[in-house]
């Protein structure tokens, strides 16, 4: 199917291309946008986490954490300071990005297991400081009245402003992550991912590039936070708790880990199963929990993801009892 | 002695695998490691090479200390190894496995992936340049973007030996290149070490294809329990009553 | 109020290490962690609260439904998320208990609602007091009902046969199967009860908070593991340890801390201890 994509480039990047600046016209209703925006987020917040899982083979169950980070730090200086978005928002990243070093620097000579408590622990720590903390966050009370970004003195309002500027951020982004994957630091973040012990000795600082990514991967979930805060214009701690970090990494999981696509995939799908089953509304969370089950046991790179992270150690079949001969008996019984 | 090792020891909880091993290898020279299998030799290279830190004992590279040195920084200053069980990056392609082996003579990091400014250009080209040489040199160009994991096995054993040799290393350590392989393919790989040596390049290899050490080694050193038993030149160690001893038993009185 | 905060936290601590035991059960086998168990003990406690709001008042029913209803769960995760899973990198099973606990989570609230639901209290009074500081007797009963779980796992393992090989195979996986033994069939036992024990835990918790939450199973779930690691979760006697330390250290913080920040205490501990001492307590200081 690469080969497909591969060979038809342009035309399928032109379609795109038209689809994607188009859509305020053809979405018709103010609605659909909203969702395409909130879609595009969540293709950035994939992608990010992605950077951690699929590059580097580390789980992380905190990236809904750090995403509420961004959103916070922006909300807080744009209300309490009145600085623009402009400022705020790269100072938002900033600030997630150095978080995520500190935990990082922490946290990942843990191995996998002890990694994805440990960060599950950290995103419930800093759900109970933002709760605590009435007069830097007004706790439960969320944060209302985020400011719109002004470019210019025009101040950014409808849907379609928004859609505009998403998207711009969303493609960069994915821009930015795709010619990462495709040089030295990339090669160095798969080589750990498929050997640590192999990458080290190809003189690769496997730690240093562990943090790297998991840094990086925490500057664009703090910026995105920061976009969907003033988009949304209201926040509150419980948007950014364990069902938001389920929420990203099912989307990595189904999407597929490891490649530039498989995220994108992902938050598609996942973003749009809702809207286009309604009557599923109330079964949403069960139907996600049963698709990261799902594609886990059947394909666990995903549907476009890389082996690499998955491959089963030895060469046996996964599921014996569908490889029976012709004889009748099991193959490798 | 380009490399010197004095009493170099390893011990895994109760199980001594290296036991005050000294070495030296000669410049330019190919040595060999041979012994019994469990004979410490693996956990040797790794002792080398910082992937199991020594518990005492010194390394000593170009007249450098370097056995408190990561892996990385060992690689850097110019060893590179290859390993038992071929560890290359499956899900990788074939120039991507090589090109990892550059790492450590480029500098290019996040801004200049990101800008691929000229730099990054140009480390770009010149590290593709000479992973396709070497892979030219071994006939796997054409498979330059096949992943590694769908090689066959001679010619994964050919990759890690080329992506070892992508850092430009002045010391090779290999491990057991030629398990696996049969006549033609290791007749094949003893060609290729001795072009290796006319280059200039230092060779330390663990075998056990004992034609092939013998044709090869300028000296041979070999490991049993742990502990050096013998050393010298092939005919030497071949009538080496403590060699043909742990190898074969104790002969019948 | 120190003593008060203290006998608290010996009744919590008795939830806490039956939990951690849970884990440490799965992790002594395959150094694995199941991910969902919050999820079974919640299950179990929504089990019991079925059985008592429907079936019959009879706590020793109720917690035998929690059991059951953790057994099974138990058992079929092992089914989906280990054994479809063998010879995959372990991550792969910790993702899909990842699913598991999100998927029962989810599913407790379709069935059952978002809301909490009352459980009825059982031996509430008080049976006797020290200084100022109130014991009830389901405080008694709770640490009561812990020890003699503690020594009836004792027991199985230790006196029994199957126990012996569970031990076996938890020492050393693959000589245990050459030697013959039905490692699956351990396997499958050993998660079976671990889930059982952590349904039972919930029904236990559910008539000590008095209230029933799809939600309850995560924070119950996280505390539990981090007693695990925190007295070492290598070992049963580790599980307790870190589970009855828990429990005081937990409820004595509220002295220091405001309550809102309680679980905060708890969750730092286990960031503490996995960075510098993963093994807990009493694990050997062996790389992990």
């Amino acid at each position: 199917m690469a080969a497909w994509f591969r060979k038809f480039r342009v035309p399928v990047g032109l379609g795109l291309a038209v689809l994607l600046l188009g859509l305020p016209r053809l979405a018709g209703n103010e609605y659909l946008l909203r969702i395409a925006t909130m879609m595009a987020i969540y293709v950035v917040l994939a992608s990010s986490l992605n950077l951690i899982i699929g590059f580097t083979g580390m789980y992380s169950l905190g990236h809904g954490a750090f995403y509420g980070i961004g959103a916070y730090a922006s909300a807080i200086l744009a209300t309490s300071l009145g600085w623009p978005f402009w400022l705020t928002m790269p100072l938002a990243g900033i600030f997630t990005a150095l978080v995520g070093a500190f935990l990082g620097l922490a946290t990942l000579r843990l191995r996998q297991t002890f990694l994805v408590f440990g960060t599950l622990a950290f995103g419930e720590i800093v759900r109970i400081i933002i709760m605590n903390w009435p007069s830097l966050t007004r706790g439960p009370m969320g944060i209302p009245g985020i400011p719109s970004p002004v470019i210019f003195g025009f101040e950014l309002s409808s849907s379609t402003h928004w859609y505009y500027l998403i998207l711009v951020f969303a493609v960069l982004m994915v821009f930015v992550i795709q010619r990462l994957y495709h040089s030295r630091v990339g090669r160095a973040w798969v080589a750990i991912r498929e050997d640590e012990v192999a990458a080290s000795s190809m003189g690769v600082s496997v730690f240093g590039y562990k943090v790297l990514a998991f840094t990086l991967s925490c500057l664009i979930a703090g910026l995105c936070g920061a976009f969907y805060a003033h988009f949304v214009s209201f926040i509150s701690a419980d948007q950014f708790g364990m069902g938001e970090s389920f929420l990203i990494l099912t989307m990595v999981a189904l999407g597929g880990t490891g490649s530039i696509i498989g995220p994108i995939i992902g938050a598609i799908i996942l973003m749009a199963i809702p809207e286009a089953f309604r009557f599923l509304d109330e079964f949403r969370g069960v139907l996600y929990g049963a698709i990261l089950i799902f594609v886990i046991v059947v394909k666990p790179e995903g549907l476009a993801g890389v082996k690499g992270l998955f491959a089963p150690a030895s060469g046996a079949p996964r599921f014996p009892w569908l490889h029976r001969d012709k004889a009748g008996k099991e193959a490798g019984a | 002695m380009i490399l010197e090792i004095s009493k170099l020891e390893k011990k895994f909880g109760g199980l001594v695998a290296v036991h005050e091993v000294d070495l030296s290898v000669a410049e330019g020279s190919i040595h060999a490691i041979i012994g019994p299998n469990g004979a410490g030799k693996t956990t040797f290279f790794n002792n080398i090479t910082s992937i199991i830190p020594a518990d005492s004992g010194t390394i000593s590279w170009r007249g450098e200390r370097i056995e408190h040195l990561s892996p990385p920084a060992i690689s850097a200053k110019g060893i590179a190894r290859t390993f038992q069980n071929i560890r290359l990056f499956a899900y990788m392609s074939v120039l991507d496995n090589v090109l990892t082996g550059t790492h450590n003579l480029y500098k290019s990091f996040v801004w200049g992936a990101i800008t691929r400014n000229g730099r990054y250009r140009r480390e770009e080209r010149e590290g593709r340049e000479l992973a396709m040489g070497l892979l030219a040199k071994v006939g796997l160009a054409d498979k330059r973007d096949e992943y590694a994991r769908n090689l066959p096995y001679g010619e994964q054993r050919k990759l890690e030996i080329v992506r070892a040799l992508a850092s430009g290393p002045k010391l090779l350590l290999l491990d057991e290149p030629a398990a696996g392989m049969n006549n033609a393919e290791t007749a094949e790989l003893v060609s290729f070490i001795r072009t290796l040596k006319a280059e200039g390049m230092t060779v330390l290899l663990i075998e056990h294809d004992m034609k092939l050490v013998m044709s090869l080694a300028d000296r041979i050193t070999v490991l049993d329990y742990g502990v050096k038993i013998a050393e010298g030149s092939a005919l030497e160690i071949q009538n080496d009553d403590r060699v043909i001893e742990a190898y074969l038993g104790k002969r019948r009185a | 109020m120190f003593l008060q905060q203290l006998i608290n936290g010996l009744a919590q601590g008795s939830l806490f290490a039956l939990i951690a035991i849970s884990f440490s059960l799965v992790w002594g086998l395959l150094k694995m962690v199941n991910f969902a168990l919050g999820e079974v003990y919640m299950l179990g406690a929504y089990a019991g609260w079925l059985v008592v709001m429907h079936v019959t008042p009879n706590l020793a029913v109720a917690l035998a439904a929690g059991f059951v209803a953790g057994w099974a769960a138990g058992w079929l995760i092992e089914k989906v998320a280990f054994k479809a899973m063998r010879g995959v990198p372990h991550i792969a099973s910790l993702v899909c208990t990842i699913g598991f606990s999100f998927f029962l989570k989810e599913m407790a609230t379709w069935m059952f609602g978002a809301e909490t639901k009352a459980m009825p209290s059982y031996y509430a009074k008080t049976a006797f007091t020290i200084a100022e500081a109130n014991v009830s007797w389901l405080q008694l009963l709770m640490v009561g009902i812990a020890v003699t779980m503690m020594i009836l796992l004792q027991v199985l393992f230790y006196r029994t046969r199957i126990g012996l090989a569970t031990r076996a195979v938890a020492l050393d996986f693959r000589t245990a199967s050459l030697m013959g033994m039905k490692v699956d069939k351990i396997t499958s036992l050993a998660f079976s009860l671990s889930g059982a024990l952590a349904g039972f835990v919930g029904v236990l918790a559910a008539i000590y908070y008095n209230a029933v939450n799809p939600s309850m199973g995560f924070v119950a779930g996280l505390k539990g593991f981090t007693a695990a690691v925190f007295g070492g979760i290598t070992s049963i006697p580790g599980a307790i340890l870190g589970g009855y330390l828990l429990g005081g250290i937990e409820n004595l913080s509220v002295q220091f801390v405001s309550s809102g920040y309680r679980d905060f205490v708890s969750y730092l501990i286990l960031i503490i201890f996995l960075l510098f001492r993963p093994n807990g307590i009493l694990g050997k200081k062996t790389k992990l």
